[in-house]
């Protein structure tokens, strides 16, 4: 019997040793990024280890400005807020409608949302950029924004329909019966009870936008349209013929700041969330 | 009564409008019209297009070495992660839904690099790989093993599967997340009754853990294929499918068709190719996996 509860002693020891090791893997290259990025090119080269002598905290002021890091976090700012606001808007109509009312073609419109969850986004890629161009809405903000929308309904449409589905009728036919309109019921009573299910889907669609790559990357051209992913992903293209690396770096913090903040303060509907939507989906 | 159902119908019709009107148009009707780009010969942004039925699938499967060369490094892609990712994943998962000290605080940091966007993270490991200043050459120099260092990205032989490690690093927490779900879920009278008819810690893991986590692991191949065939970000910001086509993936070469050669149509063949690949191995892991589910 000592000897099994010495055994399981080791075992504990063991695995304490390797998480400790993967939570290091994981942490460290962020760690020496941030140690990185308050250094100067020469103190890069000749210290790529230590402590920064001196925080070189110019770096990012040149990230901000000469980088252009400052105008595309502004434009990606931009686009997150905006497309959240019309994906959470638009979702959360067309899922109260799902959810709360029985009419025919109700199945098919479900069965829609849902499954666009399994096409990838390259399958309709070339389509949607000729779609965009034909309309006008290519190498623009209208563009960008629309398709961030319609890429992101399946998603929100299928988490909201879920959670309103889970509120009580009653109280929507009460308000009804009350006076109230259709619209007051869902604007007034049901929106503000779903609010779980709205910052569920918001976090989830924020970091799905602020970190979005590709279709930024079809659709938008212009070099002051560009948002954080492509500034950065061009940053590093051009940084293979120039010098300026503690800019960079400093770049690659402002980017992961807001993500980091976001998953402190929401990590537990995050881990939730994440497998609640996994297993459903 | 009937004013008050024709009210309804109004409401459910704008409710449902905006949301269904931008979906079928920038979202269903391009997915759909893939099935019938991809059986044009279309360059360019002009009208130049012309009808060519299979055409391009027969020269995707015949006459294009690279797309094969694409697909295998795609399958070693998935390799290599299934073999690495589900063992890790289960070890981590069942580390952790033990009374282990810190199970919260390692979960967080474990599941972190999930939400940076891959550009990021793409941006962090070149510079980890930089061959001047990089983190993993002067590990090597420092433990003594300079002979070792070497220009990893660069490097033919290395860089698919730095770039597949890189890979690890970034989705290896959710799998990790997913799997303690599925494991935490488990009643633990299950693992009291294994401990009392004398069951080892791996036996218990073995016969109790894997069979009820089984369907959550189906779940998590599946999302394996579905990231590791869609691989894109990654690889062009890291290597941009070089060197000369070393770590060229399916959906790299596709934007390369694309909006690099303007080859419209084949770019779009492939799309489909990828698309049905994608559904095939998925079902076929399925297949495999399938068991009977113990219900519990």
């Amino acid at each position: 019997m000592k000897s099994q509860t010495h055994r399981r002693n080791v075992w504990t020891t063991l695995i304490s040793i390797v998480l400790l090791a993967y939570a290091v893997l994981v942490a460290y290259p962020m760690v020496w990024l941030l140690l990185a990025s308050l250094k100067s090119s020469r103190e890069l080269f000749e210290n790529p280890w230590g402590i920064p002598s001196h925080p070189h905290l110019v770096n990012f002021l040149n990230a901000w400005t000469k980088a252009g890091i400052g105008r595309y976090f502004i434009n990606s700012v931009f686009v997150t807020t905006v497309s959240m606001f019309f994906i959470l808007v638009i979702g959360s109509m067309a899922a109260y409608a799902l959810a709360r009312y029985a009419f025919r073609g109700r199945g098919v419109i479900q069965t829609a949302f849902t499954s666009g969850m399994m096409f990838p986004v390259f399958l309709g890629i070339v389509p949607l950029f000729l779609l965009l161009r034909r309309l006008g809405m290519w190498d623009n903000y209208l563009g960008l924004i629309t398709v961030y929308v319609a890429y992101s309904l399946s998603f929100t449409v299928f988490v909201l329909t879920g959670f309103f589905r889970q509120l009580p009728g009653e109280l929507a036919e009460a308000g009804l019966i009350d006076g109230c309109s259709e619209y007051t019921v869902f604007l007034r009573i049901m929106f503000p009870l779903a609010k779980p299910g709205l910052i569920a889907a918001g976090i989830f669609n924020f970091f799905g936008i602020w970190n979005e790559y590709p279709l930024a990357l079809v659709i938008i051209a212009s070099e002051n349209l560009r948002t954080l992913p492509l500034g950065i992903a061009n940053l590093l293209m051009v940084q293979h013929y120039e010098t300026d690396w503690g800019a960079l770096f400093a770049g690659l913090v402002i980017v992961m700041v807001p993500t980091l903040i976001v998953y402190l303060v929401f990590q537990r509907q995050i881990t939730e969330g994440l497998t609640a939507g996994a297993l459903k989906a | 009564m009937p004013p008050i159902k024709r009210d309804r119908v109004t409401a459910i019709v704008i409710f449902l409008a905006p949301g269904l009107v931008l979906y079928c148009i920038f979202f269903i009707l391009p997915m759909a019209q893939a099935f019938y780009v991809a059986l044009f010969r279309w360059r360019g942004v002009s009208m130049d297009k012309v009808f060519v039925g299979f055409e391009n699938f027969r020269k995707l499967f015949t006459g294009d070495p690279i797309f094969w060369q694409c697909l295998c490094h795609n399958l070693e892609f998935l390799g290599v992660s299934f073999v690495v990712v589900i063992p890790l994943a289960l070890f981590f998962a069942n580390a952790l839904s033990s009374r282990i000290r810190g199970a919260g605080i390692y979960r967080g940091i474990f599941l972190f690099p999930n939400v940076i966007s891959v550009v990021a993270v793409a941006a962090l490991w070149s510079f980890v790989y930089h061959p001047t200043f990089g983190i993993l050459n002067s590990l090597l120099k420092a433990l003594g093993l300079g002979h070792l260092a070497t220009g990893w990205l660069g490097e033919p032989r290395y860089a698919l599967l730095c770039v597949i490690a890189t890979s690890i690093w970034y989705s290896l927490g959710f799998y990790i997340v997913l799997l303690l779900a599925g494991i935490r879920s488990i009643p633990t009278s299950y693992y009291e009754a294994s401990a009392l008819d004398g069951a080892t810690p791996w036996q218990s893991f073995r016969y109790v853990t894997i069979p009820l986590v089984w369907e959550i692991l189906k779940i998590a191949v599946i999302y394996l294929i579905i990231h590791t065939l869609n691989i894109f970000g990654l690889v062009w910001v890291m290597t941009e499918g070089g060197p000369s086509y070393h770590t060229e993936t399916l959906l790299t070469y596709l934007y390369r068709q694309a909006f690099v050669q303007s080859n419209f149509g084949y770019a779009t063949a492939l799309g489909v190719v990828v698309f049905v690949i994608i559904l095939g191995v998925s079902l076929v892991a399925g297949r495999l996996m399938r068991r009977e589910v113990v219900e519990y």
